[in-house]
């Protein structure tokens, strides 16, 4: 609870350390992109920035903290999934497990146009094979 | 209705009785015109006579992208759960990935949407693509153009966005062009499906707009403290409790004043606690217009007196919406059967009068 008093209200307040200086717009505009991008590991289906549960608000302190910190989008989304685990997370990253998931449509898509392509181009060749033979 | 396998993204159905009326729903629907396709499918055969530089390969080629649109929201609902049956942990797929996967897909589709109507059926004739080529071309600089003036930070998504609706905006106006200098009468199908293009460009500006333009703010606010943004000041001016019915709240009034500090309107976001089953909700107040809404939600209690608030001022929200409204007016005129008397009209210019043939 402390947290989001400290990190809402006096967000410009701290220090800047280390790490990348951040402005304040930033800082905002940054915070509710990641704060958009963590799910909520208490209210179902919601993300940290549409979430009202108390945890949530919490961990968008955590957020404002960690910038004010000058650490990086990455370096939070990284602590975050630490802390609790991947399934935070509603961009998973790409790698060997979820190369479908991300490459997946893509790959569907080029092998549909493919398909259709040569089955379209087959029929279009038989009917003008179909054509000369009746001349 | 739920299994709970599967969580969804929407919470509404989680009374059991109202996924029955669901799953009456889907029956008829899904149903019906499966039972429809099952007993008339056979009589459904089509002639392949076309060229792959037409209309036909144009409407396959935006089906398919459609088709792997859906089948991607499959992929990305079930992930997780294949994830996890094959041991490899658990994982959240959310609109991050969707939105990744849909924008270029749809982008894709409005490619093939603003020439299709250009290009003649079953092949095309020659400088057919040309214009649809300097429409695209076109529409690239107007996006440019609009991203340079509303100094926003660049994205892909935002790009695509206004590119794809201003190129079909252009198709369309072209469409119109070539048909009024060509003294072409316009027919039902074409003005529905002008309407119903116009109707996506719409729904493109308006997504595009909330999703890049907004404001918001997340603050802590009590009684007399206020706060501007986008031009509006908000001032939450007090807390009261409310009994409804089903449920109590605790309720912010807080004003909109214009920049002149003017009143616009009161919003009213509600904390709800639900008296049957102790369930909090928070019910957020919403100022629509035709330009923006302004969006109002309460959170949790953080002092005596003061509140959690969020507010969001989102441009063109309503576009979102009023562009489904034009796609389904444009897509009810080409489905809806011709009236019976002006096709015999088309089809025999005088009609025999049974009578005459009888006597």
């Amino acid at each position: 609870m402390r947290l989001i008093l400290i990190t809402l209200l006096f967000i410009s307040q701290l220090s800047h350390a280390t790490g990348i200086q951040y402005t304040d717009a930033e800082v905002k505009a940054l915070g509710f992109e990641i704060a958009k991008e963590l799910r909520c590991p208490k209210s179902v289906n919601q993300n940290l920035f549409d979430s009202q549960a108390p945890i949530a608000n919490e961990l968008k302190g955590q957020i404002f903290l960690m910038l004010e910190e000058g650490k990086s989008k990455q370096t939070i989304i990284d602590f975050m999934v630490e802390r609790y685990g991947d399934k935070i997370n509603y961009q998973p990253e790409v790698n060997a497990s979820t190369a479908l998931l991300w490459f997946g449509p893509g790959l569907m898509l080029v092998i549909a146009l493919v398909i259709a392509f040569l089955v379209l181009n087959n029929q279009i060749k038989q009917k003008r094979l179909r054509a000369k033979v009746e001349k | 209705m739920r299994s709970g396998i599967v969580q969804s993204v929407h919470a509404f159905a989680a009374d059991p009785t109202r996924g029955m009326s669901v799953l009456f729903l889907l029956a008829v629907f899904v149903g019906g015109a499966m039972t429809l396709f099952a007993l008339k499918g056979e009589q459904i055969k089509s002639e392949l006579d076309m060229h792959l530089k037409s209309k036909d390969s144009l409407l396959i080629a935006g089906n398919i992208v459609l088709v792997i649109a859906a089948l991607s929201v499959l992929l990305g609902t079930f992930y997780p759960l294949i994830y996890d049956l094959m041991g490899l942990g658990t994982l959240s797929v959310g609109a991050p990935y969707f939105n990744s996967m849909f924008v270029p897909l749809a982008f894709i589709v409005f490619i093939l949407m603003g020439a299709g109507p250009l290009i003649s059926w079953k092949q095309s004739k020659p400088g057919q693509w040309q214009p649809i080529i300097c429409a695209f071309v076109i529409s690239a600089l107007i996006a440019g153009l609009i991203i340079w003036l509303t100094q926003v930070t660049f994205e892909l998504s935002l790009l695509l966005g206004f590119w794809g609706a201003s190129y079909i905006i252009l198709t369309i106006c072209y469409y119109i062009f070539l048909h009024i200098k060509q003294h072409k009468a316009f027919k039902r199908q074409q003005i529905g499906m002008l309407i119903a293009h116009f109707g996506v460009a719409i729904s493109v500006i308006g997504a595009t707009c909330v999703s890049h333009y907004e404001e918001q703010a997340l603050l802590r606010m009590g009684p007399g403290q206020g706060k501007p943004l986008a031009g509006y000041i908000f001032v939450y001016d007090s807390t009261v409790n409310v009994t409804e019915t089903a449920f109590t709240a605790i309720q912010a009034n807080i004003q909109v004043l214009d920049e002149n500090e003017q009143l616009l309107t009161t919003l009213t976001p509600q904390r709800q606690t639900f008296k049957t089953n102790g369930m909090e909700m928070s019910q957020a107040s919403i100022d629509r217009n035709l330009m923006r809404d302004l969006y109002v939600s309460k959170g949790q209690q953080l002092s005596d007196t003061e509140y959690l608030i969020r507010i969001s001022y989102k441009p063109f929200a309503c576009f979102i919406w009023l562009g489904a409204l034009w796609m389904m007016f444009g897509a009810l005129l080409n489905i809806l059967p011709m009236p019976i008397r002006q096709q015999q009209k088309q089809t025999s210019a005088v009609p025999t009068p049974i009578q005459e043939r009888t006597a």
